[in-house]
């Protein structure tokens, strides 16, 4: 485990030819070196090299890309075992299981009613991105059916969960465009399965009954060559799993154990008897390490939570949060609305924005890009100074949609008023309030 | 000034480098430790300031380092330093440089004024500053470089550190100092022209202001190496960087 850029550097051609995607041989080694790029994106590397870098420059828990079109998404890929330590990358995914002898109009009825659960958050959209169909009477026409319709008529990835190789096969052709993950392969069917994975090109998830029966299994279809999997220890209890789970991670990061080196998938579905109790297991397991988890059910009270903690968990500590700089409209404004000017850190945005929403005034809000820094911290570090702010709202173009000259700046950096009134004659600078919470009672009080 | 009254003094006076542990709420195994000759990376700590701050709250991020036996005078590596950068940063570090980056270079928080990074085509080192957004040659933003070399990791080929510490005695001096230096970005180098003509002075490269690329120049090697041959930039003829 862990060379060094430089050591990996070394390796490398040094000819800077950017075609591995970045511009430089030494920015790529680095990236190789802290495990988020992949060795084969060199077309010119010795095989020598490769040979010295293959151990040391895989990725210690493999991405493995799921879906296609707009839901496609990538688990795994994650080096470290807390947020803190650096950042979590690859959010896990969320599926719903329907059962593949589901009638065709009760399908169309949930596919409608998930597709709607769609949440716009920090600009972000919030979804869910699995359906997983489970073949129950190993009819393949059945299977078939089901997932192709799924695949076709949804946007949603697929996860295919049958034991029998001639049903999944059947699967797999219905819907292999939408690049499905196949579930599973077994002590007893790992050959079959994982031939019918190598032959479709797809991820492949192993199921086992314990972590000893998962490095076998993943040892045997590494060795027949298969590189996309996914890991079920089997587990359907909660102190088990958890335990599983944190194993596994840490096995594959701190151990530098290969065979464990893959993203898992869970079960909450198996696990309770009402959605509830589903979501708050779910909700443990996006928390510690599951790379995708199946419920049995979407709602809007399950998902959203999970889709919030999934945000919450899987954003990058190191970087603010942030909105584009620009002129926002809230309500429809006029050339007499208001006009205020804040910070583009989005939860200073989203704050202000939702109270000058509850005033109920129409007004005009100008972000400034501050590097997602809050108001009181970027007036302290000087990104939020009074001729700068000055010279963003002359070139923002407010003063062509409005009729008057005043712009309401926030309380807290009240000092800039005086530099503003220089960078911009004629205006007047109206102190605000200190605090978000205040903007109603102010905004109305003015109108 | 505070750092004219730090600028007077060398490590070898000391026997006491502070450590700097205020950035360990976000990098939990970062340690800093400040030298005389080398200022915080983040560039609000000098000696001084770590020694004002021990005083004041002896229990606080800023704690005496008896820095013991020196391990290494070329690439400053000191035992005591050692034992005390492996017990704060709980065994994650056991040792690093205070004057390199190409070997054990000191871990880096997130919070640099700049960073340093090699240029192993240019046999040199090149450094960017935080309010420079554009591209470096050495292929990655000031963002990308911080987000590869933060968190508290000795990142070999880069070092955070601070804009004063450029024209300090000790910069990278393990690694040829402040000669290697073959890129900048225009703003930061003229904001420190007159320090840089000094120490340039005193290294015996007194033009070696003019020799420094920068962004008007290019922002590849391939772009700058004609430029630091056409100058006769002295990094060229030193030993090779990646060795």
């Amino acid at each position: 485990m862990g060379l060094t850029g430089i050591q990996i550097f070394k390796l490398l051609p040094k000819t800077n030819c950017t075609e591995c995607g970045v511009p430089t041989c030494l920015a790529f080694a680095m990236n190789l070196a802290a495990g988020k790029a992949e060795l084969d994106s060199c077309p010119y590397v010795s095989d020598e090299a490769k040979n010295q870098l293959a151990e040391a420059s895989a990725p210690p828990i493999r991405p493995v890309a799921i879906g296609a079109g707009v839901r496609a998404f990538k688990v795994g890929g994650e080096t470290v075992m807390f947020r803190h330590e650096k950042t979590f990358y690859n959010p896990p995914g969320i599926a719903a299981a329907v059962s593949s002898d589901i009638a065709a109009d009760a399908l169309d009825k949930k596919l409608k009613e998930w597709n709607a659960l769609q949440y716009e958050r920090v600009g972000l959209n919030l979804c869910p991105q699995l359906v997983a169909v489970k073949d129950v009477k190993g009819d393949a026409a059945a299977f078939a059916a089901t997932a192709k319709k799924i695949a076709q008529e949804s946007e949603f990835g697929l996860i295919l969960i049958s034991d029998k190789v001639d049903v999944m096969k059947a699967g797999v052709e219905a819907c292999a465009f939408k690049k499905p993950l196949i579930y599973a392969a077994t002590a007893d069917n790992a050959d079959a399965m994982g031939n019918l994975a190598k032959e479709s090109g797809l991820p492949l998830a192993i199921k086992a009954n314990d972590i000893d029966g998962l490095i076998a299994l993943s040892d045997k279809l590494t060795g027949m060559g298969l590189k996309d999997l996914v890991l079920d220890s089997g587990a359907r209890e909660m102190k088990q799993l958890f335990a599983d789970q944190v194993a596994i991670r840490r096995a594959a990061l701190k151990a530098g154990n290969r065979s464990l080196g893959f993203p898992t998938i869970t079960f909450p579905c198996e696990m309770a008897s009402n959605l509830d109790m589903e979501t708050a297991i779910a909700a443990m397991l996006i928390a510690k390490y599951a790379g995708i988890v199946v419920l049995s059910d979407f709602k809007g009270e399950s998902v959203f939570p999970l889709l919030l903690e999934r945000l919450n968990i899987y954003t990058d500590p190191q970087r603010p949060m942030t909105v584009t700089q620009g002129i926002y409209e809230i309500g429809s404004p006029n050339e007499n609305s208001p006009v205020l000017v804040t910070t583009n850190f989005s939860l200073t945005y989203f704050i202000v924005t939702g109270e000058i929403e509850g005033s109920r005034v129409p007004s005009w809000l100008l972000i400034m890009d501050t590097e997602g820094l809050s108001v009181m911290t970027a007036w302290a570090a000087g990104k939020f100074a009074g001729d700068a702010v000055g010279s963003f709202v002359k070139k923002s173009g407010i003063a062509e949609k409005v009729a008057h000259k005043k712009i309401i700046i926030p309380g807290y950096a009240a000092s800039i008023s005086g530099e503003m009134e220089e960078e911009l004659p004629g205006w007047e600078i109206i102190i605000g309030p200190r605090d978000a919470s205040l903007i109603p009672k102010f905004l109305k009080d003015r109108a | 000034m505070r750092d004219e009254r730090v600028e007077k003094m060398q490590d070898e006076d000391v026997d006491t480098f502070y450590s700097c542990t205020l950035c360990q709420s976000f990098a939990p195994s970062h340690v800093c430790s400040v030298s005389p000759e080398r200022t915080g990376l983040c560039g609000a700590y000098n000696w001084m300031d770590c020694k004002a701050s021990y005083e004041i709250n002896p229990t606080g991020p800023n704690q005496p380092i008896k820095i013991g036996e020196c391990l290494d005078p070329k690439l400053g590596q000191w035992k005591g330093v050692n034992e005390f950068v492996e017990k704060a940063s709980r065994g994650a570090t056991t040792h690093y440089n205070f004057y390199s980056m190409v070997t054990d270079p000191m871990t880096t928080c997130g919070c640099c004024e700049c960073i340093a990074a090699m240029l192993p085509g240019c046999n040199g080192v090149m450094t960017v500053g935080r309010d420079y957004n554009g591209d470096t040659p050495c292929g990655m933003k000031f963002t990308t470089l911080a987000g590869v070399m933060g968190g508290g990791a000795s990142s070999p080929g880069f070092v955070g550190h601070s804009k004063f510490n450029i024209t300090q005695g000790k910069f990278i001096k393990g690694d040829g100092g402040l000669l290697r230096m073959v890129w900048m970005p225009k703003a930061l180098k003229e904001e420190i022209k007159e320090r840089i003509m000094k120490r340039a002075e005193a290294l015996g490269v007194p033009d070696l202001y003019d020799k420094i690329a920068d962004e008007t120049v290019g922002t590849t090697e391939e772009e700058i190496l004609p430029f630091l041959q056409k100058v006769g930039h002295p990094a060229l003829s030193m030993d090779p960087i990646v060795g």
